[in-house]
């Protein structure tokens, strides 16, 4: 009963928050600078992380369907098999639950610091509003930095895919990119930019959150960063669900 | 001396835990005013209401004549440039450079152009007796002591009527606690500026306050002079007394 009363405060406090960063964004956007810097500074910290799980996990989705198409003899198909998998659910996927690991989790620490050491007590009183001055960066930053990520994440997972199938199944490169186009259709590549682009809102609105609401001491600081951890994997795992409904719908329709 | 402030019957609770349970004092200009108590009292819930980043369920906080308790955020602006708080910790942003932070609230709240408030940013330097040489360094290399320093002197560069210390003195060795205590004394007389220091120190208030309120489970136990405190028969204030004598001897 406890853990629900708390979900159900957590739930409305976020809610609450993310309609002050929304009416605070209207109001008074931050300087384009201070959200350049983020991005870069996100975008730096992680691209070699990406690079690597990316091409990993172009790596395993080509092993992993190779060894089914194998016994249909129908290895030339494996380039569009994989790079769709990869594109459409399990790149995305798998980076943002990276990137909430070391994004998120780097991001609420920061800002639960700064708000145990009252820092951003201080900013109010000079004059300025702690959600413009330091949320709304990193709010936007983190949003368009692992979106670019997430986006350069998969182009590794293709690399990862054509280096494999060259080694574990005889396919070289021309043979597995032919059949990508046939069956990597519009629709896998909207499923995976759409997916970025709500995980990314995902990690940037929990972390800065649970960032912006520790109080007490240092242990306020680890239980932000613990929090931020669960609900980013939680809600990316939901989100994904509930992403692949509406992509499915959207196939439908189309 | 004109009346500057005044708390009128100031409730504050947390969670149905009631911190403030009524406090009302006055506060006059050009004053030393130190708020004593053990920890828990809730002093600094008081300087807080007093800056709006607490708001108060019950009561009114006077100033210039008007309740600033229930101001909007926009409204709170000119009394955050005019009350200024010391956070106990010296809450300095680590990213920026020393000139970065104090210049933060000038470039906020003040319509200086950049020469004036360089000069701004280089008086309230020296005022707290540090070197120029430290402006270029970020907060991380300097010592706990200058930190402290650091965030009296980005506070009093906006020449603020009233400056608030969250127990200065926390965490300091007692050198630099009596520099930080000489440092309040000799800024509220040198700018006329009254403070309001929230402290549990008897033998610095008993040293440079003119008013002391003694606070105990979210009450006034005693206020009044020096003289006033130190005849005082409330058990609190006579274990604070002890504990000054027990130093000294």
């Amino acid at each position: 009963m406890q853990i629900l009363r708390s979900f159900v405060d957590d739930l409305g406090l976020y809610f609450l928050f993310l309609k002050e960063v929304f009416s605070t964004f209207c109001k008074s956007p931050p300087e384009k600078k201070y959200i350049y810097s983020q991005v870069l500074k996100v975008f730096q910290s992680s691209l070699l992380t990406t690079s690597f799980s990316g091409f990993f996990v172009g790596a395993i989705m080509t092993i992993q369907f190779a060894m089914q198409i194998k016994m249909f003899g129908a290895s030339g198909y494996l380039g569009g098999l994989s790079t769709s998998g990869t594109v459409r659910e399990v790149g995305p996927l798998l980076i943002a639950f990276l990137l909430s690991g070391k994004v998120g989790a780097y991001t609420s620490a920061e800002l639960g610091s700064m708000k145990v050491s009252e820092q951003i007590d201080a900013i109010r009183c000079l004059g300025a509003n702690p959600i413009q001055e330091i949320i709304l960066p990193r709010f936007i930053g983190i949003i368009l930095a692992s979106f670019f990520l997430l986006v350069y994440g998969i182009l590794f997972a293709f690399y990862g895919g054509v280096l494999m199938s060259y080694i574990f199944a005889d396919v070289n490169t021309l043979e597995y990119v032919r059949h990508v186009p046939t069956i990597m259709t519009g629709i896998s590549l909207f499923s995976g930019v759409f997916k970025s682009i709500v995980f990314a809102f995902a990690i940037a609105s929990l972390c800065t959150f649970y960032g912006y609401k520790a109080s007490g001491g240092a242990k306020a600081v680890g239980k932000a960063v613990v929090s931020t951890s669960v609900a980013c994997m939680f809600s990316i795992v939901i989100l994904d669900w509930f992403t692949t409904l509406i992509v499915d719908v959207i196939n439908r329709w189309l | 001396m004109s009346r500057i402030l005044e708390f009128q019957n100031i409730k504050k609770s947390f969670s149905g835990r009631e911190v403030l349970k009524g406090i009302s004092f006055e506060v006059n200009k050009g004053d030393i005013v130190f708020i004593l108590g053990t920890s828990g009292t809730g002093k600094s819930v008081l300087l807080k209401n007093l800056v709006g980043l607490l708001r108060p369920d019950s009561g009114a906080i006077i100033w210039h004549d008007k309740d600033i308790s229930q101001y909007s955020e926009e409204q709170y602006l000119e009394v955050r440039k005019n009350c200024c708080l010391v956070f106990q910790q010296p809450a300095l942003f680590d990213s920026m450079t020393l000139y970065e932070n104090i210049a933060f609230g000038l470039r906020r709240l003040t319509n200086l152009n950049e020469e004036e408030l360089d000069k701004q940013v280089r008086d309230s330097l020296k005022a707290v007796d540090l070197k120029e040489e430290i402006l270029s360094l970020k907060p991380a290399a300097i010592s706990y002591g200058m930190q402290k320093r650091l965030s009296i002197a980005r506070s009093l560069c906006l020449n603020p009527e009233i400056l608030l210390f969250d127990e200065p003195t926390t965490g300091l060795d007692p050198v630099s606690t009596q520099a930080i205590n000489q440092l309040i004394f000799r800024l509220s007389r040198k700018y006329d500026t009254t403070s309001i220091v929230v402290s549990h120190d008897m033998h610095c208030a008993l040293d440079i306050a003119d008013y002391i309120i003694v606070l105990d489970k979210g009450k006034i136990v005693e206020q009044g002079d020096v003289d006033k405190i130190k005849c005082s028969e409330v058990p609190l204030v006579k274990d604070f007394l002890q504990e000054v004598l027990d130093a000294n001897s």
